[in-house]
């Protein structure tokens, strides 16, 4: 037989095997996966639902819902939905299965999964009277009046209405009391049908007739050698409160004043959040309300030393919620 | 009549060199070497001119020093064959004294080609991996944003479904590892040109393989993900390229075929349980160092001797 011939029959021989034999392995070890994942779905997920079978559902294009199923029981019957959500706790990600009930408006239970809270403090959300307050609780859940909802008229529709409508359209502006290290910094904020279409936070600097943001573009004002610079950052942070339309979403640390949620921000943030919070309580005419507005959100109390861990469990809850929510108006 | 393959003297000779065979190599690795280009852009061209030139010149250099052999293509082998296995960000002046090193310490101090006990590419890159692996960690993505390559987030459930960028290229990897189908392009090449066996390369793969199936996986026993193992890292390039490398393997059936099966399995086992996330390089090096033994073991049996694998045992003496 030709050689050439030879070799490609020989070739292809070889590639068929080949290809049939991880084929075939990688049946096998799907069909085993499966099962093991099925088994650590229903541990998961036991103390909560005590469903047999969990079929999952696509959850594309739901930040922090990384699972989520449909519970049945052994005839068959909707036990309600389970949902694991991912969000950034304190210490880092937080992993929280949350149990809803069928028609979506109630939380049946929920459970912290894997963690990297500080033990004492932001751990203490894995303790059972925490967890005791999401059993039969009305979704979506409120800690503080913080909600972690992304659009807060959709998820509280059939609230009182949120702080948004209450601003009224205008420029806004709080500034600290005094200068801070030779400098005071203000936010300017423009509110617009509802909503915050401008934001401007810079400081004054004393003494001169001059502002952060123009020391540090003209590249007076550097804090370090590389990373972005003051007024770069003081974009970022507008940029994102105008993203979150709240600055009580704003992630940060509430000692530290840092944040890592924004990329390359590496300044204090904590006197943009509260100025931010400042004009819009002139906004809205009031001198509080603002963080009260949950609504109809049923309450839960923060762990106490706890309150980032807490407020990161009911963002988890809520992204649950709102995934169900998303899932139910489809299927209608 | 079948032909009868004879792997003692004496041979017939023929016009075919180690010139020619090593340019075939070369041929081999085009479209590696494209596919380097093509995702890594002008960084993957330096780097395989100075690796190439690099091996080149220290061996021009040597043979003068040794005022004997001759020029062939395998130093511009060895130098592709490096410059394929650095990542894209490898620092071009570590690239070079790799080179260098391949070629004076590895290659033409034990004597030439056909002397050398380690494949010179492995060498350098393990000399680089020890002695300076700053210079070796600037994997660079093809959009030229670092990130982790894929082998290193391999730890813990994969995703099966995402195996066709890898196999076709577009991930994070050293230059050439990054393709699978353009080595295997090559490898298919030497295939025809006579140049590889497909034992060496199949029972590495299948060898490497099994050990990933059986203990790679974390949801227990024979549940490794082996698709994305065996697209990833240096694996491809090493079993096509560099352990049917003639003067580091086996010359004999059996000693080639454990030859590439404990680089397999070596491969497998420094990768899930290794501190490196890659094992091809040491794997390949440790077996280079066990090639003569393995030969020695596995050599034709002289007729009317027993002995293990057909090696040859020393006959008792008659008293």
């Amino acid at each position: 037989m030709n050689t050439t011939l030879k070799s490609l029959l020989n070739l292809l021989l070889v590639a068929a095997v080949s290809a049939a034999l991880l084929w075939g392995a990688d049946t096998v070890t799907r069909s085993v996966i499966a099962g093991q994942e099925s088994d650590r779905i229903k541990a998961d997920f036991a103390p909560i639902l005590a469903a047999e079978t969990y079929t999952a559902l696509p959850t594309a294009g739901h930040e922090s819902v990384t699972a989520a199923y449909r519970a049945e029981d052994r005839d068959g019957t909707l036990l309600g939905y389970a949902v694991t959500a991912t969000v950034k706790g304190y210490g880092g990600p937080l992993t929280v299965y949350v149990a809803l009930s069928p028609d979506g408006e109630r939380f049946l239970g929920l459970r912290v999964g894997s963690h990297q809270e500080t033990e004492g403090y932001g751990a203490r959300v894995t303790e059972e009277a925490f967890y005791r307050q999401f059993d039969s609780l009305a979704a979506p859940a409120s800690v503080g009046g913080y909600t972690g909802l992304e659009d807060n008229s959709s998820a509280s529709s059939s609230g009182s209405g949120t702080s948004a409508a209450n601003w009224k359209d205008g420029t806004y502006r709080a500034e600290e009391n005094s200068y801070n290290q030779g400098y005071r910094s203000f936010v300017e904020l423009t509110v617009r049908d509802g909503k915050i279409t401008a934001v401007n936070w810079d400081a004054d600097k004393e003494g001169a007739d001059v502002t952060k943001k123009q020391e540090s573009q003209a590249g007076h004002y550097v804090m370090t050698e590389d990373g972005l610079l003051w007024h770069q950052q003081a974009a970022a942070m507008e940029q994102a409160l105008m993203e979150a339309q709240d600055p009580a979403k704003l992630i940060f640390n509430q000692d530290t004043g840092k944040t890592d949620a924004y990329a390359g921000v590496s300044v204090d943030v904590s006197a943009f959040v509260s100025l931010s919070a400042q004009a819009l309580e002139k906004a809205a005419g009031t001198g509080d309300g603002l963080m009260d507005s949950a609504g109809s959100a049923g309450t839960v109390d923060a762990v106490s030393g706890a309150t980032v861990s807490s407020k990161a469990v009911v963002k988890a809850a809520n992204s649950a919620y709102t995934f169900v929510q998303a899932l139910l108006k489809e299927n209608r | 009549m079948k032909p009868v393959l004879s792997q003692s003297a004496p041979h017939i000779r023929r016009g075919r060199t180690t010139t020619h065979i090593m340019l075939d190599v070369l041929i081999a690795l085009v479209p590696a070497s494209i596919a380097a280009v093509w995702n890594f852009g002008i960084r993957a061209v330096w780097l395989l001119a100075v690796t190439t030139l690099s091996c080149a010149i220290t061996q021009w250099f040597c043979l003068l020093l040794r005022r004997q052999g001759e020029f062939d293509a395998s130093a511009l082998v060895s130098g592709v064959l490096l410059a394929l296995s650095l990542p894209a960000g490898t620092s071009l002046w570590a690239a070079a004294l790799a080179g260098a090193f391949s070629i004076a310490l590895i290659k033409e101090a034990f004597g030439g080609i056909g002397h050398n006990l380690l494949n010179p590419a492995m060498a350098a890159r393990g000399l680089l991996l020890a002695a300076f692996p700053a210079a070796l960690t600037g994997y660079i993505r093809p959009d030229a944003v670092s990130s982790a390559t894929p082998l290193s987030a391999v730890d813990g459930p994969v995703n099966l479904d995402g195996w066709l960028p890898m196999f076709t290229g577009f991930e994070n990897g050293s230059m050439g590892e990054t393709s699978v189908l353009m080595i295997l392009v090559g490898g298919v090449y030497l295939y025809f040109k006579g140049a590889i066996r497909l034992r060496m390369p199949v029972t590495c793969l299948g060898a490497f393989s099994a050990v990933i199936w059986i203990f790679g996986g974390s949801y227990g026993w024979f549940t490794g993900p082996v698709v994305p193992h065996l697209l990833s890292g240096g694996l491809m390039l090493g079993a096509f390229f560099m352990i049917t490398d003639f003067t580091t393997k086996p010359t004999t059936f059996w000693g080639e075929l454990v030859f590439a099966a404990g680089v397999g399995i070596l491969t497998a086992v420094l990768r899930l349980w290794g501190p490196y996330p890659e094992g091809v390089c040491f794997a390949i090096l440790l077996m280079n160092l066990a090639a003569p033994l393995l030969e020695y073991l596995t050599r034709a049996r002289v007729y009317g001797m027993k002995n293990l694998l057909g090696g040859i045992r020393p006959l008792k003496r008659a008293h």
